[in-house]
């Protein structure tokens, strides 16, 4: 079977991708390290502690993470049959940002552990509500849906930096976060993380299955004996999982959830089994080497791997936009 | 012409001379109010009469000096940079016939600010008169990529908002990233939002005869420029060089937008949500009086917002640009899904 075969060369050439580039990522940093020496220290070498308690951390965090956010711009462009849908686009991101803030500020520290998490979900699945109530209000083209997620992230923003004003202090952390960055990582977050993909693994597994049906107009999910808006449903409770989840642990990373999809859909083509587990593949190569740039990039500085994910998934937004506009045009299927 | 015979005429030139004012002395009265109300409020805590006295008597005390020296400027520059704004929003509005056109939805505020940032850290030595010259060349940028993108007609116009959008994103990525990587992290995130914090008379100088050339120009051209609204073969029939005046109004909002952000950073939405209102005020026709209109409207709206970034996050400051986009992100939100069908 062809399809498969490509799909399985794909996969190997992405992985293989992904252990250069976490390879590379461990060795490279403030402290240049040998690949000899990144072997030695995972063991218990003389640098086991940058490679264990900095590098890794980071490394794994980056990866879950990526993979996270590229399955979830999978879900949601599915649900909403939108190639420009994805988490960070229509603002799911930044209002797991407000729900982060508002925790930070007003719960006490030692709950912090607990609240953050919840904040982020209950952010994100509010943003989440508010977009599909007004897309579903007012109906919605292609871009509109991108616009409205845009509104609402610009909203997200303003309230974000009310919340920093408030309390100065954890400005300067926040904006770090808020921008998107996998510094500071620890091997708590990448438990916590897995953990909580865990968790979600089952609904994931029901969603990949949904992605293919979700395509099909309205009435031909009804003929195949399923519930149009439970199938929606499915995928976008999954996708706003996945996302409170990369949220929490790398903050606002934008453009990810968008570019990995389409990135791997050129790769394996658009069925859902074998188009999500490429997209996962691909969402942590992306964020793995957004996060390498932006460390070597401004050495001493360290730009936050989000700015460097915008850098590269603007231009790939904008390019989306006009071809999506061009095939529309010339009276191709959009 | 009213005659003597005609007892109803004069009656109906008082109701239509009351429609062509429309609500202007009231917006005008606003403005002066709140404008006297942001020179007495501040963290200081200056009682109002004090307040008041040091704003109208000139003799030399620490009142007098706080009240002129730091709040007076900074309700000054909030009016002029509001009615930039506005007035820019306006103009692109009707240069692009794209509700949801404005200097930030196009992403001009964000390539001025890239270009102000960028001038910073390559030549730190030139200040704000450095800020001026690069502002307006980033802000040009921007606003090709922007014009080519509409004129190319490849684009809708919402899809057009979605470029602009999308490019602001990514300008103000690399803005940060810069900032990021000249360690001047201090104020980045009042200078993002955009704010008149630290306002000074060499600022208002700065931005004032922007503010009146191009305010006058606008106004003295508002006949052709309001062709622009119509296509351009129905402007060429009626004796309009369409793209020398669309060049115009394409200058004028570079400068009215790239003076702007030069003074107080990239202040959003007040561009987009001031012309709606002004279209929908009774007497706002014609893009004279919607210009007049938007010129007090910005800055009432401004200068109300800054007041309320004062006294919301009292004592701290929110930065006008947030409270901006607190109160003009839902009308974004309505603007775009109405939009939609277009």
């Amino acid at each position: 079977m062809t399809r498969l075969r490509r799909t399985l060369l794909a996969g190997v050439i992405l992985l293989a991708l992904l252990a250069l580039a976490a390879l590379v990522s461990t060795a490279f940093g403030a402290v240049p390290l040998s690949f000899r020496q990144v072997a030695d220290g995972l063991t218990g070498g003389p640098d086991a502690f940058i490679v264990r308690q900095y590098r890794l951390p980071r490394v794994l965090v980056s990866i879950t993470a990526g993979a996270a956010l590229g399955v979830a711009g999978v879900f949601l462009q599915a649900a909403m049959r939108n190639p420009l849908a994805s988490p960070d686009v229509v603002g799911f991101s930044k209002g797991g940002g407000v729900g982060a803030m508002a925790a930070v500020i007003f719960t006490p520290p030692a709950a912090q552990v607990w609240t953050v998490p919840l904040g982020v979900l209950a952010g994100t699945t509010l943003t989440a509500g508010a977009l599909l109530l007004i897309t579903r209000r007012f109906g919605g083209g292609v871009t509109a849906l991108v616009l409205v997620g845009a509104a609402l992230a610009a909203l997200a923003g303003a309230l974000v930096e009310y919340l920093l004003v408030r309390r100065p202090q954890s400005a300067d952390q926040a904006m770090v976060w808020l921008a998107g960055s996998v510094y500071g990582s620890d091997g708590a977050d990448v438990v916590t993380l897995l953990a909580w993909l865990a968790v979600c693994l089952p609904l994931t597994v029901l969603a990949t299955l949904s992605v293919d049906i979700a395509g099909f107009g309205d009435d031909s999910v009804v003929s195949l004996g399923r519930h149009p808006a439970r199938v929606r449903a499915v995928l976008v409770v999954a996708a706003v999982l996945l996302t409170a989840g990369a949220v929490t642990s790398v903050g606002s990373i934008g453009f990810l959830g968008l570019l990995a999809p389409h990135i791997a859909r050129f790769a394996v083509g658009s069925r859902g089994t074998h188009l999500v587990p490429a997209a996962a593949l691909t969402g942590a190569l992306v964020l793995c080497l957004a996060d390498f740039a932006g460390r070597v990039v401004a050495l001493p500085n360290e730009i936050p791997a989000g700015i460097v994910a915008v850098v590269v998934g603007g231009p790939y937004l904008l390019f989306l936009l006009v071809r999506e506009n061009v095939v529309r045009e010339n009276g191709k299927h959009a | 012409m009213p005659t003597a015979d005609s007892p109803p005429v004069p009656v109906e030139a008082a109701a239509r001379r009351r429609i062509a004012l429309g609500p202007l002395p009231v917006m005008a009265a606003l403005l002066v109010v709140a404008v006297i109300a942001a020179a007495c409020v501040g963290a200081s805590g200056l009682p109002l009469a004090r307040a008041v006295h040091g704003l109208f008597v000139w003799d030399g005390s620490a009142d007098h000096e706080l009240v002129i020296g730091v709040r007076l400027p900074r309700a000054v520059l909030s009016v002029l940079v509001g009615a930039n704004l506005a007035v820019a929003g306006l103009l692109a509005q009707t240069l692009t016939r794209n509700p949801l056109a404005s200097p930030q939805t196009f992403g001009v505020n964000a390539g001025a600010s890239l270009a102000i940032v960028l001038t910073a850290a390559v030549l730190p030595s030139t200040g704000v008169l450095g800020a001026v010259p690069s502002a307006f060349a980033g802000a040009a940028g921007v606003g090709a990529i922007m014009w080519f993108l509409s004129l190319s007609g490849a684009v809708s116009a919402v899809g057009l908002a979605l470029a602009g959008i999308t490019l602001q994103l990514l300008l103000t990525a690399l803005v940060q990233a810069l900032l990021i990587m000249s360690n001047t992290t201090q104020d980045l995130v009042f200078w993002l939002a955009g704010s008149v914090t630290g306002a000074d008379w060499p600022k208002v100088a700065v931005v004032l005869p922007f503010t009146v050339v191009c305010g006058v120009t606008v106004l003295l051209a508002a006949r052709h420029l309001g062709l622009l609204e119509l296509d351009a073969t129905t402007g060429a029939s009626l004796g309009q060089n369409t793209r020398r005046v669309a060049a115009l109004a394409a200058a004028l909002v570079v400068l009215l937008a790239g003076s702007a952000v030069a003074v107080s950073g990239p202040i959003g939405f007040v561009g987009l949500i001031v012309p709606h209102i002004a279209r929908r005020l009774p007497g706002g026709a014609g893009l004279r009086r919607q210009a007049v209109l938007c010129l007090v409207g910005g800055p009432l709206l401004l200068v109300c917002a800054d007041l309320l970034g004062r006294v919301l996050a009292f004592p701290a400051e929110l930065p006008v640009g947030v409270v901006t986009a607190l109160l003009g992100a839902p009308v974004f939100l309505l603007l775009a899904v109405r939009g939609r069908g277009r």
